[in-house]
């Protein structure tokens, strides 16, 4: 007889009836040890230092970047099944800030891999449990990662940048890449590795792309200026995001100069440039930020002049009138519902705010997240 | 943790237990100042506010320390150090921030021209006669930026002294170095204060960077310091009740600013100061009047370097910022019979500053005019002053404050209340930094009142106990906020606020000589809220939030027992929870923490020579703890003072 079946007997039967039963020093001992075990799993379970540690696989990742200096970037994490959100998960699951400025956010297979600019290191992150699995450092100005099976890729830099190589298996660099100035968004493209050179703290306007297998720079294309935000569409070409060049006047701090924001399109098998439009024209003083895919790839998602516009990467058509008429801070299209989300930041020092719209721009939902937050991630 | 603070506790329960018996106080000097026709006005118009002064003990047991750790051991006064010895420490005074505090040597303002806040790391303890604090100054007796108080470090001439000298060399945990030098002395119609010092600390303590994976044990690194100091001022009495003063004040500072934790970057960056500060006053005392010109020069520079890399050929940021005030101020007293007094005064002050994030010079005249009225009676004292500054761009209204003092039980109980009309301009940093600054910033204003009582009972044992309870409320209004700004690429401040800020101070201390031993126990507590309670911003989000970095609770509790020649003390130091975020998160809150520190010393007299020897441990249990988030704070430390010192009276 178990002691589980002791437990059940006590219940039914009368007290006198279950106490002539009892059946000796043993079932003491294991009624003492079930009874310890009950009470260290109630003492447990509302400890606060152990809280809920659900696989977090699947869901949404809200990229919160934190206050400059403050230590307190972090990543909400979203399920759309449930509408369960969980903010600064990192420190609830290990007991310490993500860090300082976290730039950008990536996955692969179980990891995650926060990109902590002003850390100066990425930490890696097991998706099974959102506990630590390691960290990269050795870093300067980290701005972003991407992997492919074996191997790892963070840009670093705020003028000459580099890209780091990272092999998976033990999480260590193991080279080093040089590249444009201010190196952000990266590609994978079979064996090819697009890096956008934005200009960092400078000027630039080139795409590197580095041979995975030798690891060289292989070829330098000349786009826009300062390239930020890379796409690839669903034939496999790479689309790219130019912010463009602004010039201020250095006594008054005012804006004198600018260039058009332009989109342009890289033919991949040949590396060179396919198609371009100008998406913000000089002097209407706006600079967009990002550029999102939606699941199929056939559609991207950009921001300008204070709303959302999408590019047909067939017909390389741009909306005329907005998606959405916001100015978000951060933005994605679930590649599965095709909801669209939203982010926007109160200040550096409150909570942002995650609201979620349909594909007509209709709030379904909206949430708090994180100080700060700049960008979702989907999880594949 | 509760352990230590319940054992804590007990050690200071005897002090505070005791309060309940017969013992009088002279530690936090709450008794009324004698009337002295020469008092400068910020002096005189000041008995009906509550002012806490540093004692002989207290400076003792602080040497070598700055304003800002002497303050943090004695008042229930919340200090933000950025990290350990040397480290930049502002003042949250009843809530109030840095800017809303002003700190004046010998009534000359000493706040930086550019940001519009004091330093309480950069003015040495040992340098200033007197020390005192003076809770929610009237804004029409010290101008802009007093919603906090007014902290004074003054040096006064005594008369009778012959020849005063000190020397403290000590040597602290971390190659932390520091020796003053103290000279005063000369006729009863000269003195002269010499006053040099230096501190070298290399700060590379070790401490566990709870930031990082593995949260591994870091030595602080970038983290040293150098500053010297040399204050020297002349008094002179000359016929016909003519004072004559003058003070100058020059201190260099090299200090390395490290990384914040968590960060795999060693940090580079590095700030240096150098200030030269002027001041002369001419003062004349008749019978029944008093009549004072003064001036005062201030040159402050600042360079600021960092790199992207430590191995880097090129600085990413070298700022230099320099700044002059210039004030002159003519005052006089006239007293009208034996209880009425009437105050008149002008002045004149002229800033200007040159900063490279400016991207021009700039620079502003502000003329003011003053008055006040004292009537004192018996067990009255009765204040009331107006301030009208004229600003080129902004209309400041009249300022008027007014207060009242009366003795309940005479010398046992008062009873004062007091309220004042406060401003404050923008600084130069909120009008003219590029990008961002905003030359259209209105000024803050508001108000504050104050109601307390006091007591002093002395037995014929000149045994004393004294005590202070304290309620007050500040009001700001068009409170300054730097808020993101142009799509987010720069931040720009914006009349964005109303706060309301309320509390309790308590305060308590006994002196008790007992068959040879000198024992005194002090307790202080405050309780502070302050409450964002509009906001006309795009977002009121916050509304009802508190202020980030104002702990509610503070308490300290300190006991010293003396005897002929050996001494000791232990401080109890609490800092309650502070919110870091606006939107009061408690994950990005710093939690409460307690400090326990403990001073024996030993000392002889041979003639005019006196020689005593201290050792102290601060932070005896070790405690963990960060009063900026991400900035680390040293674990126990050790200190060994030596205090050389000759008094020829």
């Amino acid at each position: 007889m178990s002691s589980k079946n002791i437990f059940f007997k006590v219940s039914p039967e009368p007290v006198s009836k279950v106490k002539t039963q009892y059946p000796g020093k043993r079932y003491y001992r294991i009624i003492h040890a079930s009874v310890l075990l009950l009470s260290l799993l109630v003492v447990f379970s509302c400890s606060k230092d152990n809280p809920d540690r659900g696989s977090y696989r699947k869901g949404v990742f809200i990229v919160n970047e934190g206050a400059f200096q403050n230590n307190n970037g972090s990543i909400s994490w979203y399920d759309p099944n449930t509408n369960t959100l969980k903010n600064n998960l990192f420190e609830e699951i290990n007991g310490r800030p993500l860090g300082d400025v976290v730039q950008s956010f990536f996955i692969s297979g179980n990891l995650g891999f926060a990109v902590v600019n002003n850390s100066q290191k990425v930490e890696v992150i097991d998706l099974n449990s959102f506990q630590s699995a390691g960290v990269i450092t050795g870093l300067s100005y980290p701005r972003y990662f991407i992997a492919n099976e074996t191997l790892g890729f963070i840009s670093n830099g705020n003028f000459a940048g580099e890209v780091f190589v990272i092999q998976l298996s033990t999480l260590e660099i193991v080279d080093e890449i040089a590249v444009g100035n201010g190196p952000e968004q990266m590609a994978i493209i079979g064996d090819n590795l697009y890096v956008a050179n934005s200009g960092g703290w400078g000027i630039d306007n080139t795409i590197s792309v580095i041979d995975i297998p030798s690891l060289k720079v292989v070829k330098t294309i000349e786009v826009g200026y300062i390239p930020i935000a890379l796409q690839t569409d669903q034939l496999g070409q790479l689309w790219v995001l130019c912010r463009g060049k602004v010039v201020y006047d250095w006594n008054t701090w005012e804006i004198i100069d600018e260039t058009d924001s332009e989109l342009y399109k890289i033919n991949t098998s040949a590396n060179t440039v396919a198609f371009s439009s100008v998406i913000g024209t000089t002097g209407d003083f706006s600079w967009p930020g990002f550029l999102v895919a939606s699941g199929n790839r056939s559609t991207l998602y950009f921001n300008e002049s204070g709303a959302i516009y999408s590019l047909n990467t067939n017909s390389e058509a741009i909306s005329t009138s907005p998606v959405v008429s916001e100015s978000f801070s951060g933005f994605g299209v679930h590649p599965e519902s095709g909801h669209l989300y939203g982010l926007f930041i109160a200040d550096y020092s409150s909570s942002g705010r995650l609201a979620i719209m349909s594909s007509s721009g209709e709030t379904l939902y909206e949430k708090m997240v994180g100080i700060a937050p700049t960008s979702v991630v989907f999880s594949p | 943790m509760k352990s230590r603070l319940f054992v804590i506790v007990l050690l200071f329960m005897q002090g505070v237990v005791s309060l309940t018996a017969r013992e009088v106080d002279t530690l936090w000097h709450l008794s009324i100042r004698e009337l002295t026709i020469t008092q400068s006005r910020e002096h005189y118009f000041r008995e009906d506010k509550k002012v806490i002064r540093a004692d002989s003990l207290q400076i003792n047991q602080h040497l070598n320390a700055s304003l800002g750790e002497l303050l943090h051991g004695i008042t229930p006064v919340y200090i933000n150090f950025y990290g350990h010895s040397g480290s930049t420490a502002s003042i949250f005074l009843r809530g109030a921030s840095s800017s809303q505090t002003t700190v004046n040597w010998n009534g000359f303002p000493m706040n930086s021209i550019t940001l519009g806040s004091a330093d309480l790391s950069f003015f040495p303890v040992l340098a200033f006669n007197e020390i005192s604090m003076v809770h929610a100054a009237s804004g029409s007796l010290y101008g802009s930026g007093n919603f906090g108080g007014s902290i004074n470090i003054d040096q006064q001439a005594d008369w009778n002294r012959k020849l005063e000298l000190s020397l403290t060399p000590e040597y602290g945990s971390f190659a932390d170095r520091r020796i003053s030098f103290s000279g005063r002395g000369g006729t009863s119609v000269l003195q002269i204060h010499s006053f040099l010092s230096r501190q070298q600390s290399v700060n590379n303590f070790a401490y566990r960077d709870t930031y990082k994976f593995g949260e591994p044990i870091e030595t602080a690194r970038n983290n040293s310091v150098s500053n010297t100091v040399f204050i020297q001022n002349v008094f002179l009495k000359l016929p016909g009740g003519n004072h004559l003063e003058g003070g100058i004040w020059h201190q260099t500072r090299d200090k390395q600013i490290p990384a914040i934790m968590g960060s795999y970057s060693p940090g580079v960056a590095n700030q240096q100061d150098s200030v030269l500060k002027l001041y002369i006053k001419w003062s004349k005392t008749g019978l029944k009047s008093m009549f004072s010109i003064r001036s005062a020069f201030s040159s402050d520079y600042m360079l600021y370097t960092d790199k992207f890399v430590p191995d880097a050929d090129e600085y990413s940021v070298f700022s230099e910022i320099r700044g002059n005030r210039w004030m002159g101020d003519l005052s006089y007293r006239r007293f009208i019979g034996h209880s009425l007094s009437i105050d008149a005064g002008a002045g004149i002050s002229s800033l200007s500053a040159d900063v490279d994030a400016y991207q021009d010079k700039f620079s502003e005249i502000v003329p003011l005019l003053f008055s006040g009225v004292k009537y004192r009676k018996e067990k009255y004292i009765l204040n009331v002053s107006v301030r009208k500054e004229f600003h080129e761009t902004t209309d400041v209204p009249l300022l008027m404050a007014a207060g009242i003092r009366r003795e309940i039980l005479e010398n046992r109980l008062s009873w004062r209340m007091s309220y004042a009309d406060q401003f404050r301009m923008p600084g130069f940093n909120d009008k003219y930094w590029q990008p961002g600054g905003n030359p259209n910033l209105l000024p803050e204003k508001g108000w504050t009142a104050d109601t307390g009582l006091e007591i002093s009972v002395k037995d014929a044992r000149e045994s004393s106990i004294s005590g202070d309870i304290s309620f007050f409320m500040t009001n700001i209004d068009n409170l300054i906020q730097w808020a993101p700004s142009g799509n987010g690429f720069f931040w720009s401040p914006q009349n964005i606020r109303q706060v309301l800020s309320y509390g309790l101070e308590f305060q308590s201390g006994y002196h008790l000589n007992f068959r040879g031993f000198q024992i005194r126990n002090q307790a202080a507590y405050s309780h502070t809220v302050n409450t964002i309670k509009k906001e006309y911003g795009p977002s009121t989000a916050n509304e009802g939030k508190l202020l980030i970095y104002r702990p509610r609770h503070l308490l300290r509790l300190n006991t010293h027992v003396e005897g002929e020649k050996l001494h000791f003390s232990a401080h109890m130091i609490h800092t309650g929870q502070r919110f870091t975020t606006e939107d009061n998160k408690p994950a990005f809150a710093m939690p409460s923490h307690t400090l326990l520190n403990v001073y024996a010393g030993y000392q002889f007299i041979i003639s005019d020579l006196s020689a005593n020897f201290q050792f102290r441990v601060m932070n005896l249990f070790n405690t963990s703890y960060q009063f900026v988030r991400s900035y680390p704070m040293p674990g126990r430390t050790y200190h060994l003072t030596l205090l050389f010192h000759y008094n020829k009276e």
